[in-house]
């Protein structure tokens, strides 16, 4: 399960970065609410994917001042928006970010059809 | 805020680790740093303490060590502008320290042995070796290859590793694997010249075969160095791979 949840990170991040652009911590969180607590990763893995996302130009970064959010939210997305403190640093998904988004649900579709097919024969025979 | 509180231990910590060039670091430190306190303050408002909100925060962010070293390779250094003249400026004295602090011992050494073998015996002699040794143990001077004939293949290669160590560690680190042995081998061509002399003297059939040799072995310190930063780079996929079956191995035996 934890190697699953490892292979899987990037293409979740990069899906929640498609929804809309946001930074490091509300990207835990949201993966947290979003997978009902089964997804749960330490808060640090993700930076490293995040930076080189952005290395490989698949992100952007940029920083935003937590009390400014921006033209990208809406007043009832940021609730602490009002709330001064430390700039935070906002990631949105490029074009070339949303090539690789598409490259990888298609890898991940079809893989978890695979494996979804074995183990319904699997569970057909355990019955 | 207090430099005891558990977030301010954490970001100290990460940057001590973190092997990334200064403006990579402060701005990771101040994303880290901003993560850590917004977590710790949803913490508070969920009525947590603050010291134990930090602490939470802290821990669920990871350990320093293995989110610096996933943070640090996901950040290569660039060998651009001030930083390649540095590793030429690095190479020039590191190639006179390894040629002379290897060679002179050894030549110095077998001359005092020899004086004293020839039935010389007077020791007032050795006074004036010193700087002719001294001169002839430097990258400008042939006395690199005599050396070589009197301490054999083991000492030439332990200086050849020795050499090697600095474009080792900083291809570990490097954006592209052969920008820290470019600059840091020609450095070496730059404060050795007698390379480049006996390039362009190659077929002066007058020129020493001592210093022929020589300047062939400063000629080959380039392709060296850049063979080091390739072994680095080498290295380093090897230990991301090595990591990641790590991290496996230590998933299915929780």
């Amino acid at each position: 399960m934890r190697e699953m949840k490892k292979g899987s990170l990037g293409l979740l991040l990069l899906h929640l970065l498609h929804e809309r652009p946001s930074y490091g911590y509300e990207l835990c969180e949201r993966l947290r609410e979003r997978s009902g607590g089964v997804l749960s990763f330490e808060d640090g893995a993700i930076y490293p994917v995040l930076h080189s996302f952005e290395q490989q130009g698949i992100v952007e970064g940029y920083w935003e001042s937590s009390a400014d959010p921006g033209p990208d939210a809406e007043e009832t997305e940021r609730p602490d928006a009002t709330r001064r403190g430390p700039r935070r640093r906002y990631y949105r998904l490029t074009p070339r970010g949303l090539l690789a988004l598409r490259s990888a649900l298609s890898e991940w579709h079809a893989f978890s059809g695979a494996v979804t097919q074995v183990l319904g024969e699997s569970r057909a025979s355990l019955a | 805020m207090a430099m005891e509180s558990p977030i301010a231990r954490y970001i100290a910590d990460l940057g001590r680790r973190l092997t990334v060039g200064t403006t990579e670091r402060g701005a990771i430190l101040e994303e880290v740093q901003a993560h850590l306190e917004e977590h710790a303050r949803h913490l508070q408002d969920a009525g947590v303490e603050r010291e134990e909100a930090e602490r939470r925060a802290v821990e669920t962010f990871g350990r320093a060590r293995e989110v610096a070293g996933r943070l640090s390779r996901a950040h290569p250094v660039s060998w651009r502008g001030w930083r390649f003249l540095r590793g030429v400026g690095v190479g020039i004295v590191a190639t006179w320290a390894i040629w002379t602090g290897g060679c002179f011992p050894i030549l110095a050494n077998d001359a005092y042995i020899h004086a004293v073998m020839v039935g010389y015996g007077d020791t007032s002699v050795t006074p004036d070796l010193p700087m002719q040794m001294l001169f002839s143990s430097t990258p400008v001077g042939s006395g690199a290859h005599e050396a070589f004939q009197i301490a054999g293949w083991s000492w030439f290669v332990a200086l050849l590793l020795l050499y090697c160590v600095l474009p080792f560690v900083w291809g570990l680190r490097a954006r592209r694997w052969w920008t820290p042995g470019l600059a840091y081998g020609l450095g070496t061509w730059i404060g050795a010249p007698t390379g480049l002399l006996m390039f362009l003297r190659w077929s002066d059939p007058f020129q020493p075969p001592d210093l022929r040799i020589v300047g062939t072995l400063v000629l080959a310190l380039l392709p060296l160095a850049l063979l080091a930063s390739l072994a680095a780079f080498a290295w380093q996929r090897s230990l991301s791979a090595l990591s990641l079956r790590r991290a496996r191995h230590v998933a299915a035996s929780r």
